[in-house]
């Protein structure tokens, strides 16, 4: 096989392997995908066949590359997708065409271009294991380029050029010298980064942010952690948290009401919703990681006091408002008291406004509950009636600029996620004059093993509603959304600890990885600092001193099993680890294999005399023996330059020599 | 050990597959910059990561790398001499791979495709030297490119090592005109001879033996050519006289047939010890001994190889009596 057979084949695997993630991701239409997977495919089935077109045809498929770009969308649907596109499109003819080694230097930067737009599209876990996997190949393929350069032979009988071996310790040093670098390199906040979005308030769409509460949307991403800082077990009441509730509609999404603003009394950097409460002992403890801050704190029913590293108010939902922080993880600590009632103001006037007077929704909502007397049996109807007769979907498919979105999921669409279920109660209830809001917040998640850490998604986000029942009750919570539709509690128990160790994983990647950003750069400098002040306090610590004596001991421990290792007897080894070759080695393998059936194989013994014994033992290998007798004896002794092996043929002929032990193990027992 | 022992006469060059990196690092830097991607920030510290591995990487084993040499210990000018190079890499740690040992005129003398640590490789490479005399070998330098190629880092190899060039070698035996007492005879007639003296062995026929030579009984009965080697030990020995004065030394013409005149001095010597006849040498004012086998032929053919045109102020060639003299005429006299 040519030189350049060898390079084209060699292409065809690497455009694969950059292709690995196209087909999990959406940025790229799999026609074009499935357009350079078949470039690389021929080229690894077919490498000696090199297309040769006229320049005619090149020039038909440059304006056909084009024409397919602008057929699925061109400019319109942003710049990156068909960059992509024209990339893969361009990568695919040009892979084919290679016919020397420049040509295919220059195509490896088309194919890295390729593989960058995988990786940098990719957000999932498995990305990680990608991303190194590619940084071997990396490291492999560079190595190897730059050796056929030199004229070497890559696979000949000194073995296979680079080691892995080499390859891998190479990548994680790499990795370990990267780190610092991905930590450090500069995530600021310029108008020209086009980052993560945190203001997106999209109203009743698939995808929709809950007046920054939480997104509606099938992100896995954490949203929040909630521990029991006692060790308890959580309840399941706790795992609604609320953020706070909407009152009026504007502009086709429910927003709270922004005035009436509290400032929470705070003693001790405590801030109390509740002072009547009195003391803290006693409550339970939670702390809370929220790592997706909006505007609003998450926290469980029946809070008593909030501490937090900022300044907080309350609204008069009992939402907890706090400042504007551009995505940085807050974590804050919270005591629950369900023992007693949310306390509450009465219903206001918005609390009844409707946001469009619709006949035919008034008239829905009289021929569903008109003719119920209380508050508390309208809203039993209305959220029965609900979540029997209309369905759960996340793509209703609604336009929510031209209809009201209310209306049209009541009367035509009959189909929408939990904020039309919500909103569609509120408005009923409105028009039956119960005063009803919505409330937004976080429901169930992921219960940990020990039942003390709960992991909330972004996935988890979800609006029930408050009916106001009167003096007594006050404010009751409703959910209308069909059970299907309500995020659940997941309890990890059996088999599912491993998928729990996997979100842990995933919380991870997240946090560390994929979302890792200013916030976490000054978390990480703050953490330092706070680190080398402590020094001198951790010095004085009587720990530290056993913790050093520990180390210490345990090195001198390391050092003397290391020695024993080094200088302990052993039947008989080969000279220096470090002239090992494969002959050699199974000379070594010879050797072990001979004490146990009565061979005397001392330390000084020469590698002819373990042959010699080797044969005595099993005649039926005899020339194999010989053979690799003769190949270990090059390699300790000889002189030629050649000093190793083909690792192959040892193998092959310790193979023989095996079979031969077997023989006369079968024909002693027999 | 300071970085000029460690890197004696080092050098350092950006290839282009290291411009192209570096290049793509930055346009890395601003997209990763640019979008807050942080897929792109992994590769770009990545690619930060690998360079620094890389680079680490090629200075420690260009730093660890010894090269040793074994000269031959005859080399004849305008031949092919093999010399030994054992090439160790010293390091713990770092195996070294593509090491390039190149001449002092940049030819590559070997490759080495990989060194692991704390072994040696050895490796023979044909030398040419052009001229007799003494020649310092080196400086060779010794260049690695690899882990990841993005730098040509190299260093000097010093070698000590001085060789002695023996003559050029002629391809067949030179007809020299020779001055003989007072008259002018071809050296061949010394070596016929020998034709007559007792036969010393026989062996097989070997390139550049005379037909004459053959043994033809043996051969018919051999079914192989076979060659008979006569003891030439009756026949007396005979100095080759090379006067090295000229009139004008510097003269490229005059110089030019002083090397020929050399060289088929030291041709002749060759195949007279071949032939086992004794043979002494006159250069100027040094004589040598007859020797008669061809294991002693050095110490003919060094005077031969350190010999150097003069002014016509020199010594005339020292003569020795009660032997046959053949005086080359050397370049002073043509």
């Amino acid at each position: 096989m040519s030189d350049v057979t060898t390079l084209r084949r060699q292409l065809g695997w690497l455009l694969l392997w950059a292709l690995v993630p196209l087909p999990f991701l959406y940025i790229i239409l799999p026609v074009f995908w499935l357009i350079a997977g078949a470039a690389g495919i021929f080229l690894v089935l077919r490498p000696q066949t090199v297309p040769r077109p006229s320049k005619t045809i090149l020039n038909l498929v440059a304006v056909a590359i084009l024409v397919a770009v602008v057929a699925v969308g061109g400019l319109n649907i942003g710049p990156l997708r068909p960059l992509g596109h024209l990339l893969l499109l361009l990568t695919s003819i040009r892979v084919l065409v290679v016919d020397d080694r420049q040509g295919f230097l220059r195509c490896l930067a088309l194919v890295g271009m390729v593989w960058v737009v995988s990786v940098a599209s990719s957000t999932h876990m498995m990305a990680a294991v990608y991303f190194l996997a590619s940084a071997a190949v990396g490291w492999w393929v560079g190595i190897r380029i730059h050796l056929s350069g030199l004229g070497l032979e890559l696979d000949g009988r000194d073995g296979v050029f680079p080691r892995p071996r080499h390859v891998v310790v190479a990548v994680v040093f790499a990795l370990l010298i990267a780190l610092p670098f991905f930590m450090v390199m500069p995530r600021l906040g310029s108008p020209w980064i086009a980052g993560r979005s945190f203001g997106r308030t999209t109203g009743f769409s698939p995808d929709v942010d809950l007046s920054k509460l939480g997104r509606l949307s099938e992100s896995q991403e954490v949203a929040l952690i909630v521990r029991s800082a006692g060790g308890e077990e959580l309840r399941e009441e706790w795992t609604r948290l609320r953020g706070t509730a909407f009152d009026q509609v504007m502009a086709g999404s429910w927003i709270p009401r922004r005035a009436d603003l509290r400032t929470l009394e705070t003693s001790g950097g405590v801030s109390w919703l509740r002072r009547e409460a009195g003391e803290l002992d006693g409550l339970t403890v939670l702390d809370i990681d929220l790592l997706r801050p909006r505007r609003y704190l998450m926290a469980p029913p029946g809070t008593v006091a909030v501490q937090v590293g900022t300044q907080v108010a309350m609204d008069v939902y009992g939402g907890l408002l706090i400042g504007y922080r551009r995505g940085q993880p807050i974590s804050y600590r919270v005591w629950v008291d369900d023992t007693q009632p949310l306390p509450a103001a009465p219903p206001g006037p918005r609390d009844v406004l409707l946001p469009r007077d619709n006949p035919e929704v008034r008239a829905l909502s009289q021929s569903v509950a008109g003719s119920l007397g209380s508050a508390r049996a309208r809203a039993d109807a209305v959220e029965r009636f609900l979540q029997t007769e209309y369905d759960y979907s996340l793509n209703s498919g609604v336009r929510i600029h031209t209809v009201d979105p209310v209306a049209w999921f009541l009367l035509d669409g009959k189909a929408g996620h939990c904020e039309f279920f919500a909103g569609a109660m509120v408005v009923m209830l409105r028009h039956l004059g119960v005063p009803a809001r919505m409330v937004g917040g976080y429901s169930g998640g992921d219960i940990s093993p020990d039942g003390d850490e709960l992991v909330v998604r972004e996935a988890n986000a979800h609006a029930w509603v408050e009916v106001w029942l009167g003096d007594g009750p006050g404010w009751v919570s409703y959910d209308p959304t069909p059970p299907i539709g309500v995020p659940g509690l997941g309890n990890v128990s059996g088999w599912e600890r491993i998928r729990w160790a996997w979100q842990q994983a995933e919380l991870l990647w997240d946090q560390k990885l994929l979302t890792f950003g200013l916030g976490e750069q000054l978390d990480l400098i703050e953490g330092l600092v706070e680190w080398v002040r402590a020094i001198p306090n951790l010095i004085q610590r009587r720990s530290v001193v056993l913790s050093i004596s520990a180390v210490v001991a345990l090195t001198v421990a390391g050092s003397l099993l290391r020695l024993w290792w080094v200088r302990r007897v052993r039947p008989w080894r080969v000279g220096s680890r470090r002239t090992h070759g494969p002959a050699s080695r199974a000379v070594s393998r010879l050797a072990r294999a001979l004490v146990p059936v009565g061979g005397i194989v001392p330390p000084w013994s020469t590698v002819r005399s373990i042959g010699r014994q080797a044969v005595a033992f099993w005649p039926q290998s005899a020339p194999a023996v010989e053979e690799l007798v003769g190949r270990a004896e090059d390699e300790l002794y000889g002189l030629d330059g050649h000093l190793t092996s083909d690792p192959r043929e040892i193998r092959e002929l310790w193979k023989t020599i095996r079979s031969g032990m077997k023989n006369r193990e079968m024909t002693m027992e027999g | 050990m300071s970085f000029a022992d460690a890197f004696p006469g080092f050098k350092l060059r950006l290839t282009r597959w290291g411009a192209a990196y570096i290049a793509g690092c930055v346009i890395l830097g601003l997209a990763a910059v640019n979008t807050g991607n942080n897929a792109l920030m992994a590769m770009l510290a990545m690619a930060l990561g690998s360079y620094v591995v890389s680079g680490t990487w090629s200075r420690q084993v260009l730093a660890s790398t010894e090269v040793t040499l074994r000269l031959p210990t005859e080399t004849f000018a305008g031949r092919a001499a093999f010399a030994e190079v054992v090439v160790t890499n010293n390091s713990r740690f770092f195996p070294a791979y593509g090491l390039v040992l190149r001449a002092d005129d940049g030819s590559a003398l070997l490759t080495e495709g990989l060194v692991e640590p704390g072994t040696s490789r050895r490796r023979t490479v044909q030398l040419v030297f052009n001229d007799r005399g003494w020649s310092r070998v080196g400086p060779w330098r010794l260049e690695i490119l690899l882990p990841l190629g993005f730098f040509m880092k190299s260093k000097e190899i010093l070698t000590d090592d001085r060789v002695l060039v023996l003559p050029r070698l002629l391809e067949t035996e030179p007809k020299l005109d020779v001055s003989h007492g007072g008259g002018s005879r071809s050296l061949e007639l010394f070596s016929d001879r020998g034709r007559e003296a007792e036969v010393s062995q026989l062996r097989d026929f070997r390139d550049g033996d005379d037909q004459r030579q053959l043994h033809w009984k043996q051969t018919a009965r051999q079914q192989r050519p076979i060659v008979v080697d006569r003891q030439h030990a009756a026949e007396g020995p005979v100095y080759l006289v090379v006067d090295p004065r000229a009139t004008d030394p510097r003269d490229p013409e005059v110089l030019e047939r002083f090397e020929t005149t050399v060289s088929e001095v030291a041709t002749a010597a060759v195949y007279r010890l071949r032939r086992m006849a004794p043979v002494g040498l006159i250069v100027g004012e040094t004589v040598v001994p007859p020797v008669r086998d061809a294991g002693q032929a050095a110490r003919l053919l060094r005077p031969l190889a350190e010999v150097e045109l003069g002014g016509m102020d020199g010594d005339e060639p020292a003569m020795v009596r009660g032997h046959e003299i053949v005086r080359v005429v050397g370049a002073a006299a043509r």
